[in-house]
């Protein structure tokens, strides 16, 4: 892999093999997720990504971000230069210091702001909310939800590993808001799910 | 550490590894040991650019058009490289392999143990040959130049 020695500047790895085909592959499996939250899709990312982002957060990266929107990244992310130099090479996005202003969030779920803090749109204008896509490679809770809305139908169940203490609590904030409210992609090495603020979530009941 | 070149030898070089042909580029890489290894981070890829002017240096600006360019990024190491580098090339128009090749020669040139070399033989003829190029494409055109004038006719 790129050494980082002297303090000098990463040298970017590769991103998509193919760009445009691998883009479209990609974008494709985001939009499956998100026309049926819960569902799990299979995502191929760049073979050797930053190591901080994983092949599934690197390729939806490449896949949505752009130099025209903005980016916040939480935890060790941030302060992680492979990754920062990386992500600004591949789509030249722009990082924002404040979580409350970016349109894009790659964070894991530990250093997840609260949902209400983020961009959650106008009435109007209910597209000018952030999209958080988490990194849940590394889930170790118990948490199960019973989830229905658009695109489930009736009800699914949606295993939560990486869940944080009170998610539930702070995603039904989000789904009350609608038609204001954020959109929530989980990401995984090779996977991607989505939560976009139409689907409701309650305990999934012990069986 | 690669040493940072200064700005101004930087521009120089890549004025005159995109305005050389691919084809001498390649005889150059061909002929250039021993190789380090050469990796693509990006590209060679083609794409547009929008080509913005002003009126008459002072006007507002405005989109003259959209201009294609190939453009790549590589990552040389290994080989008689001192350390790892990446050379970055924008080339007008299509030609994936000239913008490829430039990308290289700009890592090569980046390079403490490569620039003098790639500098006396890469760059330095294929400048040489460019200007004299210039200087006959100016000669043929001064050997059509009219100079038009005009008699001042007196009437009586």
């Amino acid at each position: 892999m790129t050494g980082v020695a002297g303090g000098a500047p990463a040298i970017p790895s590769p991103g998509f093999a193919y760009p445009t085909h691998d883009g479209q592959r990609a974008f494709r499996a985001v939009l499956d997720a998100m026309a049926h939250p819960t569902r799990t899709y299979p995502l191929t990312g760049p073979a050797q990504p930053p190591a901080a982002l994983g092949r599934g957060l690197a390729g939806v990266a490449l896949t949505l971000l752009d130099e025209d929107c903005t980016v916040w990244l939480g935890g060790a992310l941030a302060g992680d230069v492979e990754a920062t130099t990386w992500l600004s090479f591949h789509t030249g996005v722009r990082r924002a210091a404040d979580p409350a202003g970016a349109q894009y969030l790659l964070t894991a779920p530990a250093s997840l702001p609260p949902l209400a803090s983020l961009a959650l749109g106008t009435d109007e204008a209910p597209h000018l909310s952030a999209t958080v896509v988490l990194d849940v490679r590394r889930g170790r809770g118990a948490s199960r939800f019973a989830a229905h809305g658009p695109g489930i139908d009736g009800s699914a169940t949606l295993a939560a590993p990486w869940a944080p203490d009170g998610f539930l609590d702070e995603w039904r904030g989000n789904t009350a808001q609608f038609p204001r409210g954020v959109d929530l992609l989980l990401v995984g090495e090779d996977t991607v799910t989505a939560l976009p603020r139409t689907t409701h979530l309650d305990p999934q009941p012990e069986v | 550490m690669p040493r940072v070149p200064p700005t101004e030898a930087r521009q120089r070089w890549m004025r005159t590894l995109a305005l050389a042909d691919t084809e001498a580029l390649d005889a150059a890489w061909q002929r250039w040991e021993p190789k380090p290894e050469v990796q693509s981070v990006r590209g060679p890829e083609a794409g547009l650019v929008m080509v913005r002017g002003r009126a008459d240096a002072t006007g507002a600006k405005f989109n003259l058009g959209e201009a294609t360019v190939a453009r790549a990024t590589m990552r040389l190491h290994g080989g008689p490289l001192a350390a790892d580098v990446v050379g970055s090339a924008y080339v007008l128009g299509t030609d994936l392999e000239h913008a490829r090749l430039a990308a290289i020669f700009d890592g090569l040139l980046q390079d403490e143990s490569q620039s003098d070399r790639a500098l006396a033989e890469v760059v330095e003829p294929l400048a040489q040959s460019q200007l004299e190029a210039d200087a006959a494409d100016r000669a043929d055109a001064r050997s059509t130049l009219v100079d038009f004038f005009t008699v001042a006719r007196e009437h009586p």
